[in-house]
């Protein structure tokens, strides 16, 4: 075996093969690089797309670029240099990430961009209190710096569900077919009131049936709440189980006296619906209609937990109440 | 020296674009359309090795991944709002050819769809693996016209031609006029249908063209006593970008210079979503039926005039 030959014929290889290639044209330029990341928001089980595969050299070719990322913009590369432009990966740290992407042409020249992404995990700012009107205990939550109740509020005197509340200084409340036990896992999840008896007969109370020191939240409230969701990712974010810890109810129609009814199971029609203590014009089964029912998961508001009957529904409405606290 | 050797050539291979899997690669086909009532996904992989394609293509071991779990994923812009796992099937026959019939192993949800966006997610644990693709899935498509709550009946030869509009992601336009005839024989009644495709959404139907169409189109045939008109459908049909891109290559094995398309990561495939519509039972006018009997390209075919056709 003629080691030296061999040693020569590898060099001339080496040489022949690779040197032109790496030679840097004197036109070239930078490539460009381009991320996109799908997609931009999610929960802490997220598999997110990042996506290099629009980058681009204009004086090269495209497809030799190589690829490397920084998934937590701690200015050190996380990846080798790789040849595929996609990346798929979940971030178990609910926060914003910065993610670097670096580009490199065959020549070697270089060019870096970054996005950001959000993650939402498990909401672990939570806590209780009791109520001193009742002694009930609430779960809370803080999201934005606004304690909430994680339970539905469970206070007063149940009243038949075919009687009218009235303003006689008695806290009044519906229960789910007229049976104060059918409370679920949900503190107050079958509990629910006429909006005039919550505001405790003033159209301008903060607090309402409230405990002391909370208050019926308003529509701003909600809102800021829900932003920046849209209406099926909120839902799962902030229903049951969702990752907030608010675990708001998922309601469905009850006409008196009847079984209650799921609007429906599929997740497309999912909603819950709680009251603001806000009047507001809202469109409401195809008319405008003054109405409080403001706090909704779904564009048409169109359902109510409770119904006087099918052709009287908007007077007849009540609905689960939750309550905030400012700090 | 062999290591020079080496390095010489570990140099080059990352200039060198490989057209070739160098390793398994999930394969994934998946068209989706919110009119069925049960949704398949197929998945696949790569196979390469020293043994007969031919042979590797009749084992299930070198076709299917022991073990996947494929997911839909309903977004809501942000956030996934519902999960859906589908359930591996081999119910369904796959057709004669290359690869085995049986098994033909799929992945199916009677999960009722909605237009909005889906994520395909499968999960491989036998390469470590997450295949992802995304799509926009259509509605229907609907008619504008002919009004779908007027009578079926396609007047030509009138003031106002015969014109056929529709709507919905039009990146794929696709309008079939089948022409519903029987064919009768001293022994027989054939039920036959001749399509018209047009690639469009937004046309008149001109009746000399489609007397030419259908002269040219069917052939007659002496044992055949008469024909007779039933009724004319119109099918309609669109898809979202995707869908057009499967079109058009639509089999991967007929030679195309560019890389075949794919809008999967970690993996080969298409996940596109299509819509259909239809509407049934129009029937055309006494003038167009009875032209075909005068029409120099479809007076041999036997066509009976209106009258007969009631």
């Amino acid at each position: 075996m003629n080691c030296s030959r061999l040693l020569i014929i590898s060099c001339l290889f080496y040489l022949v093969a690779c040197e032109p290639v790496n030679e840097p044209e004197a036109d070239n330029y930078p490539p460009e690089a381009f991320l996109k990341i799908s997609p931009a928001m999610g929960d802490t089980t997220t598999w997110f797309v990042l996506d290099g595969s629009r980058s681009r050299d204009y004086q090269g070719i495209t497809e030799l670029l190589k690829y490397r990322w920084d998934l937590n913009d701690d200015s050190a590369w996380d990846t080798d240099w790789v040849d595929y432009p996609y990346l798929i990966q979940a971030f178990t740290q609910p926060k914003t990430h910065i993610i670097r992407l670096e580009v490199k042409d065959r020549f070697g020249l270089t060019d870096t961009t970054s996005s950001r992404l959000w993650t939402y995990g498990i909401n672990h700012d939570t806590s209780g209190f009791r109520d001193p009107r009742d002694g009930q205990y609430y779960k809370t939550v803080r999201i934005n710096g606004l304690w909430w109740m994680a339970e539905n509020l469970n206070y007063g005197v149940m009243i038949d569900d075919t009687a009218t509340t009235r303003d006689n200084e008695t806290p009044e409340k519906y229960c789910y077919m007229n049976n104060p036990d059918s409370m679920g896992s949900m503190g107050g999840y079958y509990t629910y009131y006429d909006w005039n008896e919550l505001m405790n007969y003033d159209t301008l109370s903060v607090q309402g049936l409230c405990p002391p020191g909370w208050e019926i939240p308003t529509t701003d409230d909600w809102d800021s709440l829900f932003y920046p969701f849209t209406n099926k990712g909120l839902v799962t974010y902030f229903s049951e189980e969702g990752y907030s810890m608010l675990n708001l109810t998922c309601i469905g129609v009850h006409t008196l006296t009847k079984f209650w009814e799921p609007i429906d199971q599929s997740p497309y029609s999912r909603i819950w619906m709680y009251f603001s203590r806000s009047y507001k014009k809202e469109f409401y089964l195809g008319d405008y209609t003054i109405c409080p029912f403001l706090a909704s998961s779904s564009s048409t508001k169109a359902f109510l937990m409770r119904w006087v009957s099918d052709s009287v529904r908007l007077h007849g409405g009540a609905l689960p109440v939750r309550c905030v606290k400012r700090q | 020296m062999i290591v020079l050797a080496v390095y010489g050539f570990t140099s080059c291979e990352e200039d060198v674009i490989s057209p070739v899997a160098d390793h398994t690669t999930p394969v994934v086909h998946c068209l989706l359309n919110v009119r069925d009532s049960v949704h398949y996904l197929r998945l696949t992989k790569t196979f390469s090795g020293s043994a007969d394609a031919r042979q590797m293509a009749q084992n299930p071991d070198s076709v299917y991944f022991i073990e996947a779990h494929v997911y839909f994923d309903l977004w809501d812009k942000h956030f996934v709002f519902h999960t859906i796992e589908l359930e591996p099937t081999t119910a369904l026959q796959r057709d004669p050819g290359i690869f085995m019939t049986q098994p033909f192993l799929l992945y199916k949800t009677d999960f009722p769809l909605r237009p909005g966006s889906i994520r395909v997610r499968i999960e491989i644990p036998e390469i470590e693996t997450i295949v992802i693709g995304d799509l926009y899935l259509i509605g229907s498509p609907g008619f504008t016209a002919p009004d779908p709550k007027q009578k079926k009946v396609l007047s030509f030869y009138e003031d106002e031609p015969v014109r056929i509009i529709w709507g919905g992601i039009l990146n794929v336009s696709l309008t079939i006029i089948r022409l519903n005839y029987l064919e009768v024989t001293d022994s027989s009644v054939d039920t036959c249908h001749l399509d018209w495709v047009r690639k469009s959404s937004n046309f008149v139907i001109v009746p000399e063209d489609y007397l030419d169409f259908i002269g040219s189109w069917i052939k007659d045939r002496p044992e055949v006593n008469y024909r007779k008109i039933t009724d004319i459908d119109i099918l309609i049909s669109t898809g979202n970008e995707q869908y057009r891109n499967y079109q058009k290559y639509h089999d991967w094995s007929i030679d195309i210079l560019e890389k075949p398309y794919s809008n999967l990561v970690n993996g080969y495939g298409i996940l596109a979503g299509w819509g259909n519509n239809e509407l049934m039972g129009y029937l055309p006018n006494q003038k167009f039926i009875d032209s075909l009997l005068v029409y120099p390209k479809t007076k041999y075919l036997k066509f009976v005039r209106w009258l007969e056709t009631k």
